[in-house]
């Protein structure tokens, strides 16, 4: 297990040096000087433009840029906007709320999309079925600007149920509604995967021989058939959790949150690289780290996979 | 002659016409074949029923409700909503139906050639896909969005492409592993078919169905994408028009004039519901284990 753990970590590091660098290089390749574009219409003289360049270190080639960066996030220091905040500040304002953010959203999709998938998967053909699957399918299609602007409408607007925006008031109550808009459509992803893996196996030789040896209808459901048919769906969940983290801005510019899909919009309108940078490379390690997790998880669900 | 390799070394249960069969046997699929058919003819006609055009002012209606005289209202500068959605559904429809296909192009080469060749190849095929699949790809679809944008629809399905093969290519490359090591394919191999030509003639098309369905429910996907792109106003520059653009402009009044919003965005939840029914009937008429083949 150690040696497998270890072997997957090592695969992890071209990945991350190749996304990193693709990630460098596409921001270094933008269009427009962010250089020239601070002084406006005015202008930048010259000579301050020339002291600019070399303090962002954007007078030295490509390559040496991305090693000098790679070199700060290594320790610590992810460099200062054109305005003068460090980045690291922005990061550590920002990543903790879309984190809670994606983490509640997770639980949603998980708890509601496994529950409704179960149900489906053991009624499969039935009336619930098929009006859970045309559910699933319509969520899956309205796109999610539209499903958080009419939750926001009725259930902020006009019932007063819950808080129409976060802003700077991030709890679980204001974080609640645009979790479940974030998570809607992993939602019926969820359903639609946990359904089609617990019919299956609801005809597996294993289930059969549980039911066979006289074990109640429950513990069959839950321990033999629900245990079976999570590993599909706990994969998804993984990977999941980097996709919400790394999709939330249209969520987050819904609800008023200034998480990572906020920051990283404003970022990318300014041109500002450095904040572009490090805030895709923390995405990137954050899909790395939730695709280790799920192979940990896989070992664990799965008593067939043994990792030599 | 190439047909009949293709029917003869894959698809075993039967040709194009069983799969159509059974994909029309589901009622789903029925309603989102006629739906989608409805959707396209609307797109390809429907503008040219109107007598206004997307561009030009009507300078007696300023942001009118729907009337007679302009079936979906008009927006602020006077300019007729309905002819606006139909031609931006033309857009968001040529969008969808180039990056939906070429994703799962790119897929089925990448995957094909790394499962096939296995080996150095496979091992960068494989770090390819792993390195693609932890890029933020939306964050760099925003990145890349003006550029794109300004360049015109064609390049925006690019970037979409571009950035939406991996998980096919993923699945892709393990179905060719395995394919690699049948009789078939042995057979061909010893004959002395060249590399090229085994992979177009037994390999790919046996993964056809997988490829068929993927680039299927690729296009309603791609024009999604796109609508959000619109929406967070990275989408195409003007003049150009499309479901994402007017969504755009829309979702700004979508309180005080909620038909410029309403009619775009109902257009699109029509246009990619009917697409994913499709292909969701599609996969369940081509895959022998979903079991509801036969239903």
């Amino acid at each position: 297990m150690a040696r497998y753990l270890g072997r997957r970590l090592l695969q992890a590091i071209p990945v991350f040096f190749g996304a990193t660098l693709l990630i460098y290089f596409m921001v270094f390749s933008l269009p427009g000087d962010p250089v020239l574009a601070l002084g406006g219409d005015k202008g930048v003289s010259d000579a301050l433009a020339a002291q600019l360049r070399s303090k962002y270190n954007l007078d030295k080639p490509f390559l040496v840029q991305y090693v000098l960066y790679l070199k700060g996030i290594f320790t610590g220091n992810f460099g200062v906007t054109f305005s003068g905040r460090p980045v690291g500040e922005l990061l550590a304002h920002a990543y903790p709320i879309t984190f809670k953010l994606a983490i509640m959203a997770l639980v949603f999709e998980g708890v509601f999309g496994i529950g409704a998938g179960l149900l489906a998967g053991l009624r499969k053909g039935k009336l619930f079925d098929s009006t859970l699957l045309v559910v699933s399918l319509v969520v899956i299609a309205v796109p999610t600007f539209v499903i958080g602007f009419v939750l926001q409408f009725f259930v902020g607007v006009k019932w007063h149920l819950l808080p129409v925006s976060v802003g700077s008031d991030v709890s679980f109550r204001t974080l609640l509604m645009p979790a479940i808009v974030l998570g809607a459509v992993s939602f019926a992803y969820v359903l639609r995967l946990t359904r089609t893996s617990v019919f299956e196996n609801l005809t597996a030789d294993f289930v059969r021989t549980a039911t066979a040896k006289g074990l109640s209808r429950p513990r069959v459901v839950m321990v033999h058939v629900l245990r079976n048919s999570l590993i599909p769906v706990v994969t998804f969940l993984g990977s999941d959790l980097g996709s919400l983290m790394g999709g939330a801005i249209v969520t987050e510019g819904i609800f008023n949150i200034s998480g990572v899909g906020g920051t990283l919009y404003q970022a990318i309108r300014q041109g500002s690289a450095p904040t572009i940078v490090s805030f895709t490379t923390i995405l990137v390690i954050v899909f790395i780290a939730a695709n280790l997790i799920v192979d940990l998880l896989y070992a664990a669900l799965d008593p067939r996979i043994r990792y030599a | 002659m190439a047909v009949t390799d293709l029917t003869a070394t894959s698809a075993p249960r039967s040709g194009a016409p069983g799969v159509l069969r059974r994909t029309f046997r589901a009622p789903r699929a029925r309603v989102g074949v006629a739906v989608l058919a409805l959707v396209v003819l609307a797109a390809v006609l429907g503008p040219v029923l109107s007598r206004w055009d997307p561009f030009t002012s009507d300078v007696t209606a300023f942001g009118r409700p729907p009337t007679a005289l302009h079936w979906f209202g008009t927006d602020s500068s006077g300019r007729d909503l309905y002819v606006r959605t139909l031609v931006g559904l033309r857009t968001s429809l040529a969008v969808g139906l180039v990056a939906g296909p070429l994703s799962t192009l790119i897929a089925a080469v990448v995957g094909a050639v790394g499962g096939y060749l296995g080996g150095r190849v496979d091992r960068v095929v494989v770090w390819g896909i792993d390195l693609a699949l932890v890029l933020p790809s939306f964050y760099l679809l925003v990145l890349l969005a003006p550029t794109a944008g300004r360049a015109g629809w064609f390049a925006v399905a690019l970037a979409i492409a571009l950035l939406g093969w991996m998980v096919m290519a993923r699945l892709v490359r393990a179905q060719a592993r395995s394919l690699r090591r049948r009789d078939f394919v042995t057979a061909a191999r010893f004959l002395g078919v060249p590399t090229g030509a085994v992979l177009r003639r037994h390999v790919l098309p046996h993964l056809a169905s997988l490829l068929v369905v993927d680039a299927t429910l690729g296009v309603a996907a791609t024009v999604l994408t796109e609508a959000t792109l619109g929406w967070v106003g990275l989408g195409l520059g003007p003049p150009a028009v499309s479901l994402g653009t007017l969504l755009a402009a829309g979702s700004a009044s979508a309180v005080t004039r909620p038909w410029l919003f309403w009619f775009p965005a109902g257009l699109l939840v029509v246009t990619v519901l009917a697409t994913s029914l499709v292909g969701d009937a599609l996969r369940d008429a081509l895959d022998p284990t979903t079991g509801t083949a036969g239903e």
